[in-house]
């Protein structure tokens, strides 16, 4: 009887559109408590994580180590391709250069911003004041070094 | 103020955040909790394709917007800013401080969408190319319905398919769009195909091939502001005035380029594509163009398979996903507003202040030079993820209610209920794959 296949194709789809969404969901549920129980366990110092509690790690930290970015050019060769970097709202973004070459990153936040850097090992600061998904562009390639979530 | 002599980049500066989890989630079940109400428990017979006598616009009111007058000035507005934008288009600086670019990516092709759903049918009022045609129409003393020939039926909607498709390709994937002299060109051979087509075929070219008047005068079904049958202005419920949309051919294809292009718009935002492209060796663009027309021809292939896969009577199968596209409209409405409304709001700002400084050498034409981007919306990350699911499931429980009613029309007594299922689902996986992309992209 093809309407009692549909139907039970319904019945089918149904579950499986609910156990995806159930899918969906546990992973949520089930990270907060195991996030709730390793804060509470006092943790040997690790490498510091660049996330929300990024800022409070950094104090107790004998270096500073706030969230940085480590860029390495070399004429054409750009890296990081794409490195993605959680980021506050003020919060400074260390930007080490190694390139053989001078050049310009684009930072496109809100409003944009233009970092340079000159041959050799340098380093630079970055601070993104307004909330939104930023992306970091070698200007010369167009590369895509990095992409900041900042909160 | 800072000058970008060499545009790397899209419009606009940071995007918006990924929406939180735990508002995709809510919003998914909703939506799948909606379309199951709606199947299993609304009406039984359909509701917006009866006949019914709309509401008369009240008479004054009908008289100005009917009039000559009315008409004109719009008309004439438009002509007047398609001049004015000639003059940074073709003397202006070729970097982001032209406000060429943010007029058609921001102010066109976003602006459109609130100005149809507002007034109706919005940019066909005030197309310069369709005021070209009529005084072209004029001079030769020729109806504007008539062209050369006959406009042909089979065409239907395709060319407007085949030119929306070019202008998110020109968009979204073209390396050049930020250039001046391409997005120059784009629009110089659709003004030409534009006139030339109407020219051949009358006024119903510009009706079935505009590809900013197709996609406006869709939306504008949305719109409370109707025509009737004899041409009267009359007030229609939005979803009612939604299946009136012709059902011709070419019209999957159009909504399928609508809302394929912003799906992708927002995959290539993506730090796994963004990688992907900068790790391979095949062009960028060519990798775009695959991927915007994998996501243009997955949404037409899926609606259109949904929409067949039912048990249909003496109904044409092959007729049965055009009857049904105008159902996609809302949905096209619910992802353009999540993926552009800060977009809209900052960018669009930000050309408000560029316009007055049409040629970037410090001139203040409309007093709007110095006035500042209002950046509240990047800074209220809550509410914009908000609103964007809102807008989605908003379009994606309207589109499941048009079909359902759509359904209940031309299929079969007992195929009503379980011939809506395929289509149902395919509005689902349209609905969780934006939000996936929000959240996850």
């Amino acid at each position: 009887m093809p309407a009692f296949i549909r139907t039970t194709k319904t019945v089918v789809a149904a579950l499986v559109a609910v156990t995806v969404l159930a899918a969906c969901s546990s992973p949520d549920t089930t990270s907060e408590p195991t996030s709730e129980t390793s804060s509470a366990t006092p943790s040997t110092s690790t490498t510091p994580t660049p996330t929300e509690s990024a800022p409070a790690t950094t104090e107790e930290e004998p270096t500073p180590a706030g969230p940085s970015l480590s860029v390495t050019i070399d004429g054409e060769d750009v890296q990081p391709n794409a490195q993605e970097i959680d980021l506050a709202v003020g919060e400074k973004l260390t930007i080490e250069f190694q390139s053989n070459r001078a050049g310009e990153l684009h930072v496109h936040s809100t409003p944009e911003q233009f970092v340079k850097f000159g041959a050799g090992a340098t380093s630079a600061q970055l601070v993104i004041k307004t909330p939104g998904t930023v992306e970091v562009e070698e200007h010369d390639t167009s590369a895509v070094v990095a992409l900041i979530e900042v909160r | 103020m800072r000058s970008l002599i060499l545009p790397m980049h899209g419009l606009g500066g940071g995007s918006d955040l990924p929406i939180p989890a735990s508002l995709a989630i809510a919003a998914g079940t909703a939506a799948l909790t909606v379309s199951f109400v709606v199947l299993l428990l609304a009406w039984r017979s359909p509701r917006f394709g009866d006949g019914r006598i709309d509401r008369m616009v009240p008479v004054p009111l009908a008289r100005i917007f009917d009039s000559i007058g009315w008409s004109m000035l719009l008309r004439a507005m438009g002509l007047a800013f398609f001049c004015f934008m000639l003059w940074p288009a073709l003397f202006g600086p070729d970097s982001l401080i032209n406000p060429m670019f943010g007029v058609i990516y921001v102010w066109l092709w976003v602006g459109l969408v609130p100005a149809s759903l507002l007034f109706g049918r919005f940019y066909r009022a005030i197309s310069p190319v369709r005021t070209l045609y009529l005084l072209l129409a004029r001079a030769t003393g020729q109806p504007p319905s008539q062209g050369l020939r006959e406009y042909p039926a089979w065409l239907g909607y395709w060319p407007a398919a085949i030119g929306l498709f070019a202008f998110v390709w020109l968009e979204l994937v073209s390396p050049d769009s930020t250039y001046l002299g391409p997005l120059r060109l784009w629009m110089a051979l659709y003004l030409a195909a534009m006139v030339v087509g109407s020219a051949v075929f009358g006024d119903r070219w510009l009706e079935r091939a505009d590809p900013f008047e197709v996609y406006s005068t869709l939306l504008a079904h949305l719109s409370p502001w109707g025509r009737d049958d004899a041409g009267r202005l009359v007030w229609v419920s939005p979803l009612r005035h939604l299946s009136r949309i012709p059902a011709e051919g070419g019209l999957v294809a159009v909504v399928a380029v609508l809302l394929g292009s912003t799906a992708y718009d927002s995959w290539r935002d993506s730090a796994t594509w963004i990688r992907f492209l900068q790790g391979s060796n095949v062009s960028p663009t060519t990798w775009g163009t695959v991927g915007l027309l994998v996501a243009i021809v997955i949404v037409g292939v899926t609606f259109a398979a949904a929409s067949m896969a039912t048990g249909v009577g003496r109904v044409d199968r092959w007729q049965v996903p055009r009857r049904l596209a105008h159902s996609v409209v809302p949905i096209i409405v619910g992802y353009m507003v999540a993926h552009y409304l800060s977009f809209f709001v900052q960018t669009g700002q930000l050309t408000l202040i560029q316009i007055s400084d049409p040629l970037g050498d410090g001139s203040n034409l409309f007093g709007t030079a110095d006035w500042q981007v209002n950046y509240w919306l990047a800074q209220h990350p809550t509410f914009l993820a908000t609103t964007k699911v809102l807008a989605i499931v908003t379009g994606h429980v309207l589109g499941v209610v048009a079909a359902h009613d759509r359904a209940l029309e031309i299929l079969p007594k007992r195929h009503q209920v379980t011939g809506q299922l395929p289509l149902l689902f395919a509005m689902v996986l349209y609905t969780f794959t934006g939000l996936y992309l929000l959240f996850g992209s």
